[in-house]
């Protein structure tokens, strides 16, 4: 697979969708969740289990479904996702797995989310923007982030990169970020948040404070517009690789086996 | 034949009852859970009717991820309380009704989370009092603040631990495919929090696609998802979950809920809840080309 060629013509999600793809070959064994409104890593989970974990099991949001198989759909609860999956979970299964002690140093339990707000610590926000008492924007609720403080490792994806959404700090920390509070409260064994991938480049939490850090650019971004769409300090280490393209490999999997009606293709995605 | 066909022995009962009966077992003030997730699962008919027949003040358990079925409720000025683990319309965008009522302070909120739904209806269908966290949770806004979690010292350790509420609804409320007349539920897809549900409402009504008869329930009973006897109520409701899916029976109508998101509530509530005589007049203004077509791409 790593001699396949890199593609030239592909859309941003599917550059991040093989992004996430890739970097599931460290949980080969491991679990992972993903939630709602979350096609794309919908995508990246059935990819890497073709390419790069085998022996991933995911789990496609409230629906339950394990390790499905069958074609990206737009929500991750829909009936179809149950075709070809090995189990369907219930939300009593569902929390037993998310706060699972023994995952602490035996196989992780991993999950991708997002956040209507993302902060500089990797905090993240699904309840207001504003005051809570009085917010100018009610979110969905923290749902399935609750588990922010259990799961052995998170990582974001976001469909938009501003400064709305990346933050000196959340309104509302739905789920901590590598702060004092986590230090002195959360499990160890609870890693917190790794990396962010968004439509203009990779980030993790490896500067000195354990604040973002551009790890790699996407294919014709430059640092100067990350930092112009940032809504605070990024650290940006002096040599930024670009983000690998996918390979031809990659896509043709993508597009005929995973994703046959084009859903990645057609996510509103911007930057 | 059986014994009670002879006037020999009483017959077991059958829980079988309508939309307007189910409406009666709900009161003014309730705890209400209802069931599904997303765009799946939910007893839509079940919830036109509660709005048709002006029940209000409830307190909802919203389901771990409500979209449509709490954004209608809300909408249709049943709602006084709600208890959010998550509440939206997943791609789609905003539930824009919660979003509204939750920003201009019309209707009270409990900010849960899945912790706080699960473990709370477990409690609640167990009698515990409450549901201790484990730590880390100290690190999260929601027990900052939102008022129903409170804090208790660990007997066994002396660590001080963050608790949360049991939930025993009153009633609840499920849409599946599949029930016998005595209340054996039969899911087939995601069962989600719909047996916990059962398990911790004081009342629990089942809306069902299909009555079907108990000898189909005996052929295979490890399908059945919930045990009639949690069960109160049975309704038989052909497309009950529209515009919703019902999991391995038809998919969801998005166009349609993409239409609702964007109609003005009280002209959408006027064509689709109170201005049709009931269930099956809604149904007719959907046409039986549309309500196939959503099994026919299942």
């Amino acid at each position: 697979m790593k001699s396949s060629k890199p593609a030239t013509d592909y859309s941003i999600g599917e550059l991040m969708a093989v992004s996430i793809a890739r970097q599931m070959e460290v949980h080969d064994g491991d679990w992972a969740a993903i939630g709602a409104y979350s096609e794309l890593p919908m995508a990246s989970m059935k990819l890497a289990r073709l390419l790069y974990a085998p022996n991933l099991w995911w789990m496609s949001g409230g629906g339950g479904a394990i390790n499905s198989t069958s074609k990206v759909v737009r929500s991750t609860s829909d009936f179809r996702v149950i075709r070809g999956a090995e189990y369907v979970m219930n939300m009593q299964d569902i929390v037993d797995i998310e706060m699972w002690r023994f995952s602490r140093g035996r196989e992780k339990v991993v999950a991708v989310v997002g956040g209507i707000q993302i902060d500089k610590h990797g905090a993240s926000n699904m309840v207001c923007v504003g005051d809570y008492a009085n917010p100018t924007v009610r979110g969905v609720g923290t749902v399935g982030l609750c588990f922010g403080v259990s799961f052995s490792m998170v990582y974001f994806f976001t469909l938009h990169h501003n400064p709305k959404i990346f933050v000196d700090q959340v309104d509302f920390i739905s789920s901590p970020g590598h702060t004092e509070a986590r230090r002195k409260y959360v499990p160890e064994g609870c890693e917190g948040p790794q990396l962010v991938f968004s439509p203009l480049g990779i980030f993790d939490f490896e500067s000195a404070a354990r604040t973002m850090r551009l790890r790699s650019l996407h294919p014709g971004v430059t640092a100067t517009e990350v930092v112009e769409k940032t809504g605070f300090e990024l650290a940006i280490p002096d040599d930024v690789p670009e983000t690998d393209p996918p390979t031809e490999l990659e896509l043709t999997l993508l597009r005929n086996a995973i994703d046959p009606d084009g859903v990645l293709r057609e996510l509103r995605i911007t930057r | 034949m059986e014994l009670a066909d002879i006037g020999m022995a009483p017959r077991r009962e059958e829980k079988v009852g309508t939309l307007e009966e189910a409406v009666g077992l709900i009161k003014n003030g309730d705890m209400l859970a209802f069931g599904g997730i997303h765009s799946h699962n939910g007893p839509m008919a079940l919830i036109r009717q509660m709005i048709r027949s002006g029940i209000k003040d409830l307190h909802a358990i919203g389901n771990v991820s409500a979209g449509m079925p709490a954004d209608i409720l809300i909408g249709g000025g049943c709602i006084e309380t709600f208890t959010v683990c998550y509440v939206g319309l997943e791609h789609l965008g905003f539930a824009p009704r919660f979003r509204k009522a939750a920003e201009e302070r019309k209707i009270k909120i409990i900010d849960g989370d899945e912790i706080y739904y699960v473990l709370g209806l477990k409690a609640g269908a167990v009698g515990l009092p409450f549901v201790p966290h484990p730590p880390g949770h100290e690190a999260r806004d929601n027990p900052k603040f939102e008022s129903t979690y409170a804090r208790t010292t660990d007997p066994y350790t002396g660590r001080e631990v963050i608790v949360s509420p049991a939930i025993a609804p009153d009633v609840g409320i499920i849409h599946a495919a599949q029930c016998d007349p005595f209340g054996n539920v039969v899911h087939l897809g995601s069962v989600v929090a719909d047996d916990l549900i059962a398990k911790a409402s004081a009342r629990t009504i089942v809306t069902t696609e299909e009555i079907v008869p108990l000898d189909s329930i005996k052929r295979d009973p490890k399908r059945t998802s919930i045990p009639g006897h949690y069960v109160d109520l049975v309704v038989e409701v052909p497309y009950g979950a529209h515009p919703l899916s019902c999991h391995g029976v038809y998919n969801h109508d998005e166009p349609h809920i993409v239409e609702y998101r964007d109609a003005d509530i009280d002209a959408y509530l006027q064509e689709y809840v109170f201005g049709v005589e009931d269930h099956f007049a809604y149904l007719e203004k959907f046409g039986i080309e549309r309500l196939m077509a959503l099994r026919e791409s299942l």
